[in-house]
This record gives structure tokens, C-alpha cells and sequence, in this order.
């Protein structure tokens, strides 16, 4: 399946949510592999390359940002249900201080990773230009789909294009590097 | 140590957006500017007022740093930073100073063995309304070539390229005076944005994710950023004035003024854009729509008689129930171990290195307190 196959255009079924159903998970506009390290939530640092043979979602994010907040729910139940099956998320927040996301995850927790983006450098090279913003790596760490604004990771045609990066053997541009 | 200072900021909101001012507006009803609206809004130049500004910070453990920003804006026509003084217990402070805008601030610091670390910062301001007679210039002096870049300047937050300059051109278009284009942008805010009720603090002023993600709701320093970001860039200098409300309206505005002694949330931040022949004109079109929101009962239409008074004074003038502590974006604050902070208009501090929730006061923990005194 070509990337232009993958992107998610038909209108999906209107239905309760807190999200917003006009936001679409579509191929990503650069394919370029990009890096990311940054210090995490509770210490240590983490970095996308770490994760390479998994989809990855780095998912940019603030508690400020009304939309952000129901999204990371949605986020936790895809991790939860996916996360075994190779699916990690890297959670960015954007130019936010550690204490005010310590007492939001203790309200709220995850299961994923909170990494700190202080002095927005990495939103900056991601090219975010909106909160949330989430950008979907395959296996090989190539950015093959993005979302801007807010998304519910339940709907089912947002599944199967996770599944489908999930099912890849082989690259299928170039740039990334094999699992 | 005590240290005495001397010295001399629906319709689907996306279809309005894709509209662009001059058809948005059309949409909406609009105060008559040849017919002046009821006179419940007016603030005209009177008496000055003086206020004196306590602002407490206590922190739970040493090893710690605190900065509290301290009045620092002096303008002939409206506002005076008068002394401060300060007090810290267990720690050492001194007065700091932004070295591109000037706002001052004391720093505080606690070695790791200090128990109960606590800075007390007392300010006295003096303010009162300010407004300008927009239909005849008063002349004056023009803005120096360094405010002029300074204020025209894009910010981390404030580009005045991309999507925020074609949203400018396109809200401008066929405006010839950087009054009528001041205007315009002013309008076409307080039609386009909203005040979002459950925005964290005053907002945090990414004009380009609201332009890009079309959701123009926030609080002033989304909604005033906006402004000042659109003005800059039709290339009018512009500037954020952040401070914070010290007493209530006189005009019976409850949204507009502070409703106790308790300030320690009402921290608000306003506008100016330079007009030739006029100098820095007032702009607040945040508050429009927080009158909009919140003045009772609440909820109001835009050609509510309340709502078009506010419209009306608010682009020329304010009034002087607020201090105004700076103009300052982007601002390293000195020996911090965090990241720059957007504007410096709420008390900060680190603890072991790691920056406190400045929008959790009660957590933080710090509480300002504002009354007017008598001269």
C-alpha cells in the first residue's frame, strides 16, 4: 500500500466525541527522519531511534491546550491496546514547566512517556506549527502520517492505518533505517 | 535583607476566519462609531490613583530561586512606577533588570539548608485613564528608531510572517492609514476570537497556532498577543502591557475590575499600537470579549449597549484600575535553571532547578494583594 493510499481522506462517521471529527490522520508532508531526545517526566531521556522496529507517535502536546487534554485519554486507551502489539508513544509537552505536569499526570496518568520540550526546540524542528500535533513513525523511523489538532484514536479507520504500518516488512521510502 | 529600589502586557469561528475581516463584519452587528454609544463605558484622564502591591511568595524548601516582577513601566499620561521595596527571609535578593525591555524584577534566592523561604515585594503605582482623541492628532514626538524595530519585531511566540502576515494584509486590505488598518485588525478581533472561559492564566500567546488551527478563543494574552502580532505585521509597532487589575471598575463593569483585595489571579494584560500624531494608543480588544463572556448576566450579544460602550472606549482608551508591570517577551530569567518565560507578568520560581506552576498560586505558593492608598 503506497502512502498516498494510507491517508485517511473518506469522511468519517459523525459520532459523540470529545475530539474533533474534522481532523484527519493524513500522510505526512515530509518524509524526512527527524530526531528526538529530550529528558522525560520523572527523569531519564528518551529518544525516538531507541524505539526503531515500533510505529511510533510523537505526539505534541500542552495541559493549556483545551483539546489536548481529552485527546491524552484517547492516546492512553491506544497505547493500552496497541502498545503490545508495537505501537509507543512519546508524548511531547511543549514549553511547560515539570511541576505543572506533575500535578496534571498525578490527576490524570498515562501510560506513555512525557518527554519535555522547555525552550520548544523540538517543536520547532518537528515544524509544529499547532497544538496537538501528533507526526505517526514507522518501523524505520520515517514520518509517514501526521494529524494537526486533535484526533480520537478509537476510530477504526485510524486503527487500520496503524495496523497497516504495523505490517510492514520492508521500508517503503528511503531514509530510515532498517529494525 | 530589606532593600529599598529607587528609580525613576457559533458562526463557525472557521467559516469567519476563511471570511476575512471586512465580510466577517459584515455578518455582525457593530457599534455606529458616528453615533456614540451610551456613555457606560468612558474612561477620560481625571485623577491619578495610587495603589500599593504586596506580593508574597512562600516557598515549601530551600534550594530554591524566586523572581517577582516589579512595576516598570513609567508613561507621562497614565501610568508611574513608584518605589518598591522588598524583604526576604532566609535568603538573599536584588533588583534584576531585562536588558531588552527593561522590566524589572526581584530575584531571590535560598541556599539548600534555608527552612520556609519567603519574599515579600511591595510596590506603589500611580494610575489613571488614558485616552486619546483619535479624530485630531496631538502631534508629539515620533517613535524612536530603536522602539520602532523593537516593536515591530516578531517574538518566539509573535512571528509576523506566514499565516499571520497574509491574515493582516487580508484584514488591512484597502485601509490607507495605520489608524483605519489599527482599527480593522482591532475589529476584526474582538469579532473573530472569543474568550474561552476554561484558558489556563491569561493564555499563553502562540498567535500562529490559533491562526493556523482557526480556534481563536483565549484569554488576553491570546486574544491582545493577536492584536499586537497582526499590527506588527501591517507594520504598525505594537506592544503587549502586562499587568494586572487592582481595584474595581469605576464604571460598574464587574469583569473589568478586581473584585477584592485578593489579586493573586487577576493578572491581565492590554495593548498599544503607535499611532503618528497620536502616539501609544490604549487597545484592549480581550477585554471586549471578556465583557461579552462574563459581564452579568452573562453571555451578552456583541450589540449588547454594555458590550459596544466597552467596544467603543476600549480602542483609544482604558481605564486606570490596573497596573501595568511591562512590555517584555521572551525573558531569560537571570541564574534560572528553566527556559525563557513568554512574558514576565506572574511570580516565578525554581526549585532544585525545576520551575514551579506559576498558574498554580495556591500550590506555588505565592498571594498578591492591591489597594488604593491615599496620597
Amino acid at each position: 500500500m503506497g502512502i498516498v493510499a494510507l491517508a485517511l481522506i473518506a469522511a468519517a462517521p459523525m459520532r459523540a466525541s470529545a475530539t474533533d471529527p474534522e481532523n484527519r490522520l493524513e500522510a505526512a508532508a515530509d518524509i524526512t527522519p527527524r530526531t528526538l531526545a529530550l529528558g522525560a517526566l520523572g527523569g531519564g531521556r528518551r529518544e525516538a531511534a531507541d524505539h526503531r522496529g515500533r510505529v511510533v507517535l510523537v505526539h505534541f502536546f500542552a495541559t493549556w491546550c483545551e483539546p489536548c487534554r481529552p485527546e491524552l485519554a484517547s492516546l492512553d486507551r491506544l497505547n493500552r491496546e496497541m502498545g503490545p502489539r508495537g505501537v509507543e508513544i512519546l508524548a511531547v509537552s511543549v514549553a511547560e514547566p515539570e511541576m505543572r505536569l506533575r500535578r496534571f499526570f498525578a490527576e490524570q496518568p498515562v501510560s506513555f512517556a512525557i518527554l519535555l520540550d522547555q525552550d520548544r526546540a523540538a517543536s520547532r524542528a518537528w515544524a509544529i506549527e499547532a497544538l496537538p500535533s501528533t507526526v505517526v513513525l514507522d518501523r524505520w523511523g520515517v514520518p509517514r502520517l501526521a494529524v494537526r489538532g486533535d484526533l480520537d484514536w478509537q476510530r477504526a479507520e485510524v486503527r487500520a492505518a496503524l495496523d497497516d504500518l504495523l505490517d510492514e516488512t520492508e521500508p517503503r521510502r528511503t531514509g530510515g533505517d532498517r529494525p | 535583607m530589606t532593600k529599598d529600589i529607587h528609580h525613576s502586557h457559533p458562526l463557525h469561528r472557521r467559516h469567519l476566519l476563511a471570511l476575512g475581516g471586512g465580510a466577517a463584519a459584515a455578518l455582525l452587528a457593530r457599534p455606529a462609531f458616528a453615533q456614540p454609544a451610551p456613555a457606560l463605558f468612558a474612561p477620560k484622564p481625571g485623577a491619578w490613583r495610587t495603589y500599593e502591591v504586596v506580593t508574597r511568595v512562600e516557598l515549601p524548601a530551600g534550594d530554591a530561586q524566586a523572581w517577582v516582577p516589579v512595576p516598570s513601566v513609567n508613561e507621562a499620561g497614565w501610568f508611574r512606577s513608584s518605589d518598591s521595596t522588598f524583604s526576604v527571609q532566609g535568603g538573599e535578593a536584588k533588583l534584576v533588570a531585562d536588558p531588552v525591555y527593561g522590566a524589572r524584577a526581584v530575584h531571590a534566592r535560598w541556599a539548600s539548608g534555608a527552612e520556609k523561604p519567603v519574599l515579600e515585594v511591595t510596590s506603589r503605582v500611580q494610575a489613571r485613564d488614558r485616552a486619546a482623541d483619535l479624530g485630531k492628532p496631538e502631534g508629539g514626538s515620533p517613535l524612536g528608531e530603536a522602539d520602532r524595530k523593537l516593536y515591530l519585531s516578531a517574538t518566539d511566540l509573535i512571528p509576523t510572517g506566514g499565516i499571520v502576515k497574509t491574515t493582516s494584509d487580508r484584514i488591512v486590505a484597502g485601509k490607507a492609514s495605520d489608524l483605519d488598518k489599527a482599527r480593522a485588525i482591532y475589529d476584526w478581533v474582538v469579532e473573530n476570537s472569543f474568550r474561552n472561559a476554561a484558558t489556563r492564566g491569561c493564555g499563553i500567546g502562540d498567535i500562529a497556532a490559533m491562526l493556523t488551527s482557526g480556534n481563536l478563543g483565549g484569554k488576553c494574552a491570546d486574544l491582545n498577543a493577536l492584536f499586537v502580532g497582526l499590527a506588527r505585521a501591517a507594520g504598525i509597532p505594537a506592544r503587549d502591557v502586562y499587568g494586572l487589575r487592582v481595584a474595581p471598575s469605576q464604571f460598574g463593569y464587574k469583569s473589568l475590575g478586581a473584585g477584592s483585595e485578593v489579586v493573586t489571579k487577576a493578572q491581565h494584560c492590554r495593548a498599544e499600537a503607535w499611532l503618528d500624531g497620536h502616539g501609544w494608543v490604549a487597545v484592549d480588544p480581550a477585554d471586549v470579549r471578556k465583557v461579552v463572556l462574563e459581564e452579568p448576566p452573562g453571555k451578552l450579544a456583541i450589540d449588547d449597549p454594555k458590550v459596544a460602550a466597552a467596544r467603543t472606549a476600549l480602542f483609544g482608551s482604558w481605564e486606570g484600575n490596573w497596573l501595568a508591570y511591562n512590555f517584555a517577551h521572551d525573558v531569560a530569567l537571570p541564574g534560572a535553571a528553566g527556559p525563557k518565560v513568554e512574558f514576565l507578568m506572574y511570580p516565578q520560581a525554581e526549585i532544585k532547578g525545576a520551575r514551579l506552576d506559576c498558574l498554580d498560586p495556591d500550590g506555588f505558593k505565592y498571594t498578591i494583594r492591591a489597594r488604593e492608598v491615599s496620597v
